[in-house]
């Protein structure tokens, strides 16, 4: 059964690119649903049975960040793997995401190889 | 001692690897004269960069060309994308290339980068402390892409 992954950027350009890697990572995900930021992230966890979430650190209203923690205080979705993606690569903001909970981060520009390889170890 | 990778390939490789990655477009350095983008026609993008180096990056190229690669990603014809499309899609592939080129160029160090913003009208002069890539795809078509401030290139000097 194909799998269902959340895709959070505030941009829809993002959104498209990353959307469009998905499809040709090999990877079997019959949905790919989208938010703009953390908050409509959090209600789209909420309402839909999600197997893993790739997300924008940098996002207006709820960044990646605050998404995260805001998410590891919500039993009902605190357990759904989320992998960050971003340009910035410095390990103190990749080891905070790591510290609310996220299971990896890939750097921009990314290859649908490497999304295989990231994504397919969390499913 | 530091040792910064090579200025110059830094960017040619982040460029490479950005538009190859993200919208499948494989581009070469230009040989020779550098095609001319007549103003008209030009579509460019800057940013800042903030920390630990202070300049400016440029992305430029024909409105034509980024309503061409727009269409790529949007799955759509190129008279169907709309500029705010177009535009989107200019200022990710700055951002993108900015953040690699810094990644380049302070392996294992942090940084920080502004928004890229759309710019209009002609491009500012290239000055003494502006290095301009002159890039062709493979239906030689031109992109070029700036980098200036005496900050930035500081590490073009040190990368000799």
């Amino acid at each position: 059964m194909g799998k269902t992954v959340l895709i959070v950027d505030d941009s829809n350009t993002m959104r498209k690119i990353v959307s469009r890697a998905l499809r040709q990572a090999g990877i079997d995900f019959s949905t790919i649903l989208e938010a703009s930021d953390g908050q409509e992230a959090l209600d789209v966890l909420s309402a839909n049975d999600v197997d893993v979430v790739l997300s924008d650190i940098n996002m207006p209203n709820m960044n990646g960040l605050e998404f995260l923690k805001a998410k590891s205080e919500i039993a009902a979705i605190k357990d759904i793997p989320v992998v960050m993606i971003s340009t910035e690569t410095g390990a103190d903001i990749i080891d905070e995401a790591k510290s609310y909970g996220a299971k990896g981060a890939i750097k921009k520009p990314f290859t649908p190889d490497l999304i295989n390889e990231t994504l397919g170890a969390l499913l | 001692m530091t040792q910064y990778n090579s200025f110059y390939p830094a960017m040619i490789e982040a460029v490479q690897q950005t538009l190859e990655n993200m919208v499948f477009m494989e581009v070469i350095e230009e040989r020779g004269t550098p095609t001319d983008i007549p103003a008209a026609e030009l579509t460019w993008s800057s940013m800042l960069i903030n920390d630990p180096v202070q300049g400016e990056i440029r992305l430029a190229m024909p409105a034509v060309l980024l309503k061409k690669i727009s269409g790529n990603v949007f799955g759509i014809d190129e008279e169907e994308v709309t500029t705010s499309q177009a535009y989107d899609i200019l200022n990710e592939l700055l951002n993108t290339i900015g953040g690699l080129f810094m990644t380049k160029l302070l392996p294992n160090q942090e940084y920080k980068i502004g928004l890229p913003s759309l710019e209009s009208g002609k491009l500012p002069e290239a000055d003494e402390h502006t290095v301009v890539w002159h890039l062709i795809n493979s239906d030689e078509e031109p992109l070029k892409i700036y980098a200036g401030g005496e900050s930035l290139l500081t590490m073009h000097t040190k990368a000799e």
